[in-house]
Parts: structure tokens; C-alpha cells; sequence
């Protein structure tokens, strides 16, 4: 009786999911990313993609991923891209990964309290997998921003650099420790 | 009453152990599967084909449902098949999502079997075998729940009786509600674990040597098969902490020698094996007669 | 020499004496009753021969057990040669499961596995409880679990068993059977026991002696054959079988007959009569109206009640009797409005219940299902909170004396005896000023006293032109108080009729006093009945 009621449910579920809204390409045609081509007068900002510090913690690194690390820590190395107007620093990181082929997760704006993007996993490094303390940050012209991922407005000639951590960030140049900006 | 039951409880609760114990470690396809079938068998034993044919298509959804949440929330892997709302749907989630069904639904069919036959009196006879006072006290907590249902009905009955809930306000009615079951739940409380002077009186705690009631022997055979099964456990668990099966990025499946299949798909078909054989030989010497 | 002697033993509970002065001893092998009204201490004097259960308060006087000063024996001891069980089944259940409730106090005592083992072997068997060994206790019926109570307390083979009103929560059936087997402990195995009951029916043809005691005194000590001789100003007399009333009432003294059988011997000396009848009661008009009722509890179960027609006039005291789980219960929260009809219907006044005007009030199977306070007087204030302030204590002590429980106004509603609480569970329904009122097993655990007072009330909420509708097991009670009695029994009511009619054409669901006056005196159903028909009988001669 209450086991009928639940299959019944369940195909309404997938039913419904199927309707609202879902969109499903193939790899060809996600991947197939426009870049704009830089001209004299475009405005561009930068990219850089880099895991130095799991060389360091290779100890931590979860087994089986040894093979996906960069040996020089490069995931995409630096290189500059049009900026279109109203870009984020979560724009650009999708448009350059979508180009390069490189596999980048993220947990959507409204699954989190930050209420921006957060990014999960690029290039099979996913948070977590070096250490409990370990994840993705990104610097704009050297500083950690405050702002989430999908907030932050790009300018021209910004430079944005994605760094994997193990440690918080501790282990990356530039970093403030978070208690001592906000002025503890 | 199925054969195997028949096993002391201490035995049962470490062979159901062994068996999820080594499934979730490995999270290999194949032990998987042996898992899955070993309880889908297993239950269709006990309870009948029929009966466990609408289970069956009731966990198929179950299976089903699982195996299509879990690639449509974990993107990682090597190969994308497609994109789903600009995601990876990629072949190494597919597959977890699938194993991770099976183990599940697996688990599920080995819980039913074991409610089905490792009763209240055969967890009491194994905690009070930990410690007496443990037993004693699980075994007044487990009255708590049927004689707090009894009281609830009751008191709510009587209190309707007397036109309790007859207040226009639903906020009252509900305040009222609330006072009701706070009151049933101490009086329950104080009813199952106030028994001081009963207890005494009945010489609890008067000496130290207090002795047990086993109403399950726990035979040779029973030591002889638990030792096995420790030893197959500690034996898998060292072995799968090194060689568990890796799904991100790429899938990293660990062989093992067909010798290996064989004992653990033998494990986790035993009591399905043990069931028939006993089934066999009650049909046979029934015709003898 | 005595197994248990009590001497001078007074008890102060605060600045009550709940116990004066009360002497006496018990010779091994006696099956000794003690009963007395409610309220008169014997409870609280099983107690102090339990030295575990002893309440605290002020204690003097001495018990003996064997000679022994029962102070000063090893506990361990005390635990096991003194059994006592006491009247709410579930009161008592320590563990789940039966086997390890028959096993509990034996592992108190260390007792080897084996040996439990065989110990427990032999009680169940005794008593014929081994198919349930493995089951829940809460899945078993009252009286099953009074079973599992005395077997617990014999397998520690105790040399004497206290028991506090042991069937006072059970159906007349069980509780038959329950004190049947008290006897059989007592003859096949030589136990003594000592047992506070108000089933005298039944005990006093069994026991050896009897006690009597009130206001904390033990007045008599005597025989069946004999307390009667001391109650004769007594009300407690009509405690006494219905044989010994009839016999007593009648003027006689010597060779008191007990049973039914020796009081059909007795009364077979006087011509047949026919006791005179009441006058016909004038016609009241229809209340509630029944037609075709049908109830089940889930779609799927059987029906409980099925096809059920009955019309209950205003002013009616109109009692259902019938075995377990008929559905007399459920036909009282029908007409409460609490259990919703499967086809069918009951209208009150042309309405259904839950639409009528006036207050329906149900007192339920279990009246501690009624109480939420810690005091009888908050119970009862919290009843009468709409009336202006000065009104609501007067009110409440006035409704306290009129059930006569003024004294219990400070107690626990749940620490007072089971008779104690239907009047307190009473006295709270009659504060909502009920036009219906459903009694469910309102004598339940009460003693004669108690019973005379209820049928009073009753009778006065009559006059009033209140409604009662009673379902009890207790047959006397029904024969006393009712104006038209039905038999609930196979789904519907049978033989619905006046009390005088319905239980003289019954054989064997009747009162004893029937079965003594059966073929003599026809509509003879109580010991009074049968002493007026004799002595309207020698007025005409």
C-alpha cells in the first residue's frame, strides 16, 4: 500500500524532472566554447590555473590521482582572454575550461549560504582530496577576495589565478589569515 | 522457522557484519552483486517467492531511482558521456551510482531478513550476554515504546471523553495537545524505570554475583563458524584498505584471483545455500515416510 | 510454630495512623483471606510484612518470620522467601520478555544457569505459560500477566506469598480462574498464603481463615463459617457470598452454608414464591436511537458490531454485559462520538453525538487515563475552572463528599487503590455536568461499600433524568443498579430486558443469588430479593 504510493511518486519525480526545464548535450556541443578573438581595443583580463601545493603534501593526496597532477603544478597556464561586459571571475573560469577541455565541477549558487558558485573540482582535483583542509581559492592582482566566486566583477586587465590548497590557503603565497582582516 | 536462524544470535549479528562489513570496504562491482543476489535469494527463502516478488520491484525502483540521482549530482570522472544542465554526466559516476544502488538495495534485503530473524529476544540475549545491567536496562527501555502508545491512546480517548479538545482555539487545542503528551511521557517514564522497591523486592542488587538465563546455547559449531568468519573479515578488511576499488577519476578496478570470487560469492550465498539444503532434506525424509 | 506472627504494629504515615495495633500470626500451610473496605490499611499491612516494599513512615510493633525478628534477617533472604505481588499487572513487570521476567529475580540471586533453568522449566509448566515464553509482555492479556507475575514470584520458591488484590484489574473470568489456581498452589503444594481480595465469592470457600480489618484495626480474626457472626451490623456483610447474606439476613446463625450449592441446600426448606415486583416505571421518552449500526475498526478487520438496533430512553440506566472484546467498549465511544459509525446510525435526540447539546461523558476502561494532576483536588478544580473563583472549592468538596473521598484530597490520584481512583475518575466526569453518562467497568476493583455508593449516585443522577449507560462484567452490580439490562454477543444485543427478567432466564450468566432462588423464587435476583419473597411468603402462611 505505502510501498505503491512510493513508486508512484517516483515516477512523477523523474517525470517532472524530465519537463521542468532539463538540458542535455553532448560532449561535442559543450565543449564547442566560443572565444572571443583579442583585438587592439578589446578589454582582456588574465587566467592562470596552478596545484603547486599538492607537490608538497603528495603524502596526503588520495590514492589513484597521483597520475592527474602536473608535475610543474599547471593546470592552464597563464594566458589572457576577452572580457565581455558583466563577466565574473566564475565566467571566465568557465568559458577557459570549457575551451581547454579541462573538467570543472561546481555546486550552484543556490545550493549554498554564500549564494555564489563554489567551486568543487578542476581537472579530477576535487576538494578534500589532499587533506581534510584542502580545496580550490582564487586571487584577483594578488589578493584573496572576499566575495564568492560568481560575485566578483572582472576589469580590465585583472589577473586571476585559481590555486588548490591544502591547507586553507596557509600554504599559498599572499594570504591574510581571514581572523586578522576582519579585525579581530 | 527458517534453518538458519537457527545459528546462536552472536553468530548471526557477525555474519551479517561480515557481509556489509566487506561489501562496503571492497565497493567492487562484482562482490557487490554476489551481495545483492546472496540477499535477494536469501529473503525469497524465507518469505516466499511470491511475497518477495512485490518487494522486489518495489527496491527496483529504489535501485533505479539511486542509480539516476547519483550521476545527476556527482559530476567527476574521465569520461563525460553528456552534459546534463551544463554538467558532466560522465561513465565513472554511472557506474558508482549503479554499485552504490546494488549495495544499498543489497543492504536493505539483508536488514529485512535479519528483522525477520534476529528477534528482540535474541538482541537482549546478546546484550545481556555484555553486561546484565545492559539488558536490563534495554529491555525496560524496550518496553517504553508499545506501553507509551497504549497510554496515549488511552488518554486520548479519555480525555475526548470528557470533551478535552471541545476549545474553539487551535492554538489551545493544540496547547492542550502538547500538555497531554508531556504528561504521558513521564508517567510512561516513571512507569517502565521507577521500579526501585518491586525490583528489591525481588532481590535485585542484593548480590554481586548476579547469574544469566541464556535461552540460546552457543554450540561448538557456533564457535567454530564465528572464529571463520572473524578471521575471513580481518583477513578482507586488510585486503580491501590497500586494493579498494577506485571510481574518480578513472575506474580502478582491482582484480582479485578467481579463488578470492569464489569464497566471498560462497559467504554471501551461505544462508541462501544453507536454507535449501536444509529444505532438500526435510522433502527428502518426508517421502522416506 | 507460626511462619509469620505480627505483634503490635502500629504505622504513621505523616500524622495519620494508618495501622493500630495489629497482632496476629499465620500457621505454615494456611490460605488466609484479609479484607475489610477500602481504605482500612490492608494494603499498607501486606506492605510491612515485604520489608522491601515498606513505605516510609513511622513503624513500631514486630514482625516475625520463623521466630526471626524479620529485621534482622540477611536481605537476601527476605527477597526470596517472602513473595509478594500486588494489584496492577503491569506494576510489577520488571523486563520485555516473559522468560525474562521468570528469570529476573532467580539472576538477582545468582542462581546457576542449570538450575534457572530447570527452576523455570518446572513453573511454567506448572502453570501452563510455556508457549509464551518468548513472547512480549506487553502483548499479553491482564490476566496472563498476573499469570507471569505469580510464576515469577513462585520460581523463587518463596515459603510464604503475599498478594495485594491480585484480580482487581481483571475480567470476572480470569480473575476466576487466577484465585482457582491460588487455590491449587495452596493444596497441591502446601503454600501459605495471605491475599487481600474483595472477591469473596470465590475465596471464601477455599480459605482457611479470614481477617477482618477497618480504620487500620484488625477486628477479627475468624473462618469463613464464622466472620459472618461479627458482620452481622456490618455493611460489609453483604461482601459475604450471596448464600451466607441470604442465610444471615434470614435470622440464622449456626452451619453457615458458603457456596451456591450449599445455599440451593439451605433455601430449599421454604416453600416456592413469587417475591413481590416492582411497579411498572412510567415510560420515559426515547433519547437515543441505534438503527442498523455496523463498526469495525479497519476496513479490512471483521465487524465488531453488525446490525445492532436499540432505542436507550431519557432517564435510563441501561447496562450492556457480555464476555471480553465484544465490543462493549467501543459501543460506549460510539455513542460518545469518539468512534465513528462503519453504516448505520446512533442519533441523540434526532442528532448525531458529537452535534447534541447536552455533555456526553465517557469513564474509561482505565480511569488513570482521566488524571493529569498530582493532587485529587487539582483534578478535580482543574474541571470547574469557567465557575467565578469562590464557587470552584465548594463545588469540588461538595462533589468530594458526595462520593466520599474528601480524605483522598491531597493523595496522588495514581498512588490510591483502583476503587479509590473510579471515584475520583467519577467525581471528575459528573463535574462537566453530564446529561449522558457512559460508565465503562465502573466497580472495577471497588469493594461493597464503594459499589453501594455508586448505584446510590446513579439512582440520584436518575431523578435528575440523567442517562446512564453502564457495560461491566460485574453481574451483581448490573442486577442492582440497572432499569433494563442487554447481553452484547455475537455483534449486537440480545435479550435486552429488565434486570428481573433478563438474569431469571439466564442459567449460568447470572447472579448467584438467581442461582440459589432458581425454580423457587423466579425474579429473584439478589439475597435481598430472596429474603423478601420468604418473608412476604411466612406474612401470607
Amino acid at each position: 500500500m505505502k510501498k505503491d504510493l512510493l513508486v508512484v511518486a517516483f515516477i512523477l519525480f523523474i517525470v517532472g524532472w524530465l519537463i521542468a526545464g532539463t538540458k542535455i548535450q553532448s560532449v561535442e556541443e559543450y565543449y564547442l566554447t566560443h572565444v572571443d578573438e583579442i583585438t587592439e581595443d578589446s578589454e582582456t583580463v588574465t587566467l592562470e590555473i596552478r596545484s603547486d601545493t599538492v607537490l608538497d603534501s603528495m603524502d596526503q593526496l588520495k590514492a589513484g590521482l597521483e597520475k592527474y597532477i602536473e608535475p610543474d603544478g599547471e593546470i592552464l597556464a597563464k594566458s589572457e582572454y576577452v572580457l565581455r561586459s558583466g563577466d565574473t571571475a566564475f565566467d571566465l573560469l568557465d568559458r577557459a575550461t570549457r575551451h581547454h577541455r579541462i573538467p570543472m565541477e561546481y555546486q550552484g549558487a543556490d545550493y549554498n549560504i554564500y549564494n555564489s558558485i563554489y567551486v568543487q573540482g578542476i581537472n579530477y582535483l576535487y576538494e578534500f582530496n589532499c587533506g581534510p583542509l584542502s580545496g580550490w581559492m582564487y586571487k584577483v592582482n594578488g589578493e584573496f577576495p572576499s566575495q564568492g566566486v560568481s560575485q566578483y566583477k572582472l576589469h580590465d586587465g585583472d589577473e586571476v589565478e585559481f590555486h588548490y590548497t591544502c591547507d586553507l590557503g596557509r600554504d599559498l603565497d599572499g594570504y591574510i589569515l581571514q581572523t586578522k582582516k576582519e579585525g579581530n | 522457522m527458517s534453518a538458519f536462524s537457527n545459528f546462536h544470535p552472536v553468530l548471526l549479528l557477525v555474519y551479517m557484519t561480515v557481509v556489509l562489513v566487506t561489501m562496503f570496504s571492497s565497493f567492487h562491482p562484482i562482490i557487490v552483486a554476489f551481495s545483492l543476489v546472496g540477499g535477494i535469494l536469501y529473503f525469497s527463502m524465507l518469505h516466499g517467492v511470491r511475497a518477495a516478488s512485490k518487494d522486489l520491484l518495489y527496491y527496483f525502483f529504489v535501485f533505479l531511482f539511486i542509480a539516476v540521482a547519483y550521476p545527476s549530482y556527482v559530476h567527476n570522472g574521465f569520461t563525460p558521456l553528456f552534459f546534463l544542465n551544463d554538467h558532466a554526466v560522465t561513465r565513472e559516476a554511472v557506474t558508482k551510482g549503479l554499485v552504490l544502488a546494488g549495495a544499498i538495495v543489497a543492504t536493505c534485503f539483508w536488514m529485512k531478513s535479519y528483522f525477520e530473524i534476529f528477534t528482540t529476544n535474541k538482541i537482549l540475549a546478546v546484550l545481556t550476554k555484555v553486561s546484565a545491567n545492559l539488558g536490563i536496562l534495554v529491555s525496560m527501555l524496550w518496553r517504553f515504546i508499545p506501553i507509551f502508545k497504549t497510554k496515549w491512546q488511552e488518554k486520548q480517548m479519555a480525555q475526548r471523553g470528557i470533551g478535552y479538545y471541545k476549545v474553539s482555539s487551535r492554538f489551545v487545542k493544540f496547547h492542550r495537545a502538547f500538555a497531554l503528551w508531556r504528561q504521558t511521557l513521564v508517567q510512561t517514564a516513571e512507569f517502565v524505570f521507577v521500579k526501585p522497591d518491586v525490583m528489591k523486592a525481588r532481590g535485585y542488587g542484593m548480590t554481586k554475583a548476579r547469574t544469566e538465563y541464556k535461552v540460546m546455547r552457543f554450540t561448538k559449531r557456533d564457535g567454530v563458524l564465528t572464529a571463520g568468519l572473524v578471521l575471513f573479515l580481518l583477513y578482507y578488511i586488510g585486503y580491501f584498505t590497500q586494493h579498494q576499488t577506485q571510481y574518480y577519476p578513472e575506474i580502478s578496478e582491482q582484480t582479485l584471483g578467481a579463488g578470492h570470487y569464489v569464497i566471498i560469492s560462497l559467504l554471501m550465498l551461505l544462508p541462501f545455500i544453507y536454507e535449501a539444503k536444509e529444505s532438500v532434506k526435510w522433502r527428502y525424509l518426508q517421502s522416506k515416510i | 510454630m507460626a511462619i509469620l506472627t505480627v505483634e503490635n504494629l502500629n504505622f504513621f504515615y505523616e500524622d495519620q495512623q494508618v495501622l493500630r495495633d495489629v497482632s496476629f500470626s499465620i500457621m505454615p500451610g494456611e490460605f488466609v483471606m484479609l479484607f475489610g473496605p477500602t481504605g482500612s490499611g490492608k494494603s499498607t499491612l501486606l506492605k510491612m510484612l515485604k520489608r522491601e516494599m515498606r513505605p516510609t513512615g513511622k513503624l513500631s510493633g514486630n514482625v516475625y518470620f520463623s521466630g526471626q525478628k524479620l529485621d534482622d534477617l540477611p536481605a537476601t533472604m527476605t527477597a526470596t522467601a517472602i513473595g509478594y505481588m500486588m494489584q496492577n499487572p503491569d506494576g510489577q513487570i520488571v523486563m520485555e520478555k516473559v522468560w525474562q521476567e521468570l528469570a529476573f529475580g532467580l539472576e538477582n540471586m545468582g542462581v546457576s544457569t542449570e538450575e534457572m533453568q530447570r527452576k523455570i522449566a518446572e513453573v511454567a509448566s506448572f502453570f501452563g505459560i510455556q508457549n509464551w515464553l518468548h513472547d512480549s509482555v506487553s502483548d499479553l492479556s491482564g490476566g496472563q500477566k498476573q499469570l507471569v507475575n505469580l510464576a515469577a514470584v513462585l520460581a523463587m520458591e518463596p515459603d510464604i506469598l503475599l498478594l495485594d488484590e491480585p484480580t482487581s484489574q481483571l475480567d470476572p473470568i480470569a480473575a476466576s480462574e487466577f484465585l482457582t489456581l491460588l487455590d491449587k498452589i495452596n493444596r497441591e503444594l502446601g503454600m501459605t498464603i495471605l491475599v487481600v481480595e474483595h472477591r469473596l465469592e470465590e475465596l471464601l470457600p477455599v480459605c482457611d481463615r479470614v481477617l477482618f480489618m477497618e480504620n487500620g484495626s484488625l477486628l477479627y480474626d475468624s473462618t469463613p463459617k464464622l466472620i459472618g457472626h461479627s458482620l452481622l451490623d456490618h455493611p460489609m456483610l453483604d461482601a459475604l457470598t450471596a448464600a451466607m447474606r441470604v442465610y444471615y439476613k434470614l435470622g440464622f446463625l449456626e452451619n453457615t452454608p458458603i457456596t451456591v450449592r450449599e445455599g440451593m441446600d439451605f433455601i430449599r426448606r421454604y416453600p416456592p414464591a413469587v417475591p413481590p415486583m416492582d411497579p411498572m416505571r412510567k415510560k420515559h421518552p426515547p433519547l437515543i436511537t441505534v438503527k442498523n449500526l455496523y463498526f469495525r475498526y479497519n476496513r479490512k478487520s471483521d465487524d465488531l458490531l453488525a446490525d445492532m438496533n436499540v432505542t436507550i430512553h431519557r432517564g435510563e440506566i441501561f447496562t450492556i454485559v457480555g464476555g471480553n472484546g465484544v465490543g462493549k467498549s467501543s459501543f460506549l465511544k460510539l455513542l460518545a462520538g469518539l468512534n465513528k459509525p462503519y453504516a448505520g446510525k446512533i442519533l441523540i435526540d434526532d442528532v448525531v453525538p458529537a452535534k447534541w447539546k447536552g455533555n456526553i461523558v465517557l469513564l474509561p476502561q482505565n480511569p488513570q487515563a482521566l488524571f493529569m494532576h498530582s493532587t485529587v483536588n487539582e483534578e478535580l478544580l482543574a474541571v470547574v475552572q469557567k465557575l467565578p473563583k469562590e464557587q470552584r472549592e465548594s463545588t469540588v468538596t461538595d462533589m468530594m463528599k458526595q462520593l466520599q473521598i474528601e480524605q483522598l484530597a491531597k493523595r496522588n490520584p495514581f498512588d490510591v487503590s483502583g476503587g479509590e481512583q473510579q471515584k475520583i475518575a467519577l467525581a471528575k466526569l459528573l463535574l462537566h455536568n453530564p446529561s449522558i453518562l457512559l460508565l465503562d467497568e465502573p466497580t472495577k476493583g471497588m469493594d461493597v461499600m464503594s459499589k453501594k455508593e455508586v448505584i446510590q449516585l446513579i439512582q440520584t443522577l436518575q431523578k435528575r433524568n440523567i442517562t446512564t449507560i453502564i457495560v461491566t462484567h460485574d453481574i451483581e452490580f448490573a442486577a442492582e443498579v440497572s432499569t433494563r439490562v442487554g447481553m452484547l454477543f455475537d455483534k449486537s444485543l440480545l435479550a435486552i430486558n429488565n434486570p428481573k427478567t433478563f438474569f431469571t432466564s439466564n442459567r449460568f450468566y447470572t447472579t448467584a443469588a438467581s442461582k440459589i432462588a432458581r425454580g423457587l423464587f423466579p425474579f429473584a435476583i439478589t439475597a435481598d430479593d430472596i429474603v423478601d419473597a420468604v418473608n412476604s411468603n411466612n406474612r401470607r402462611n
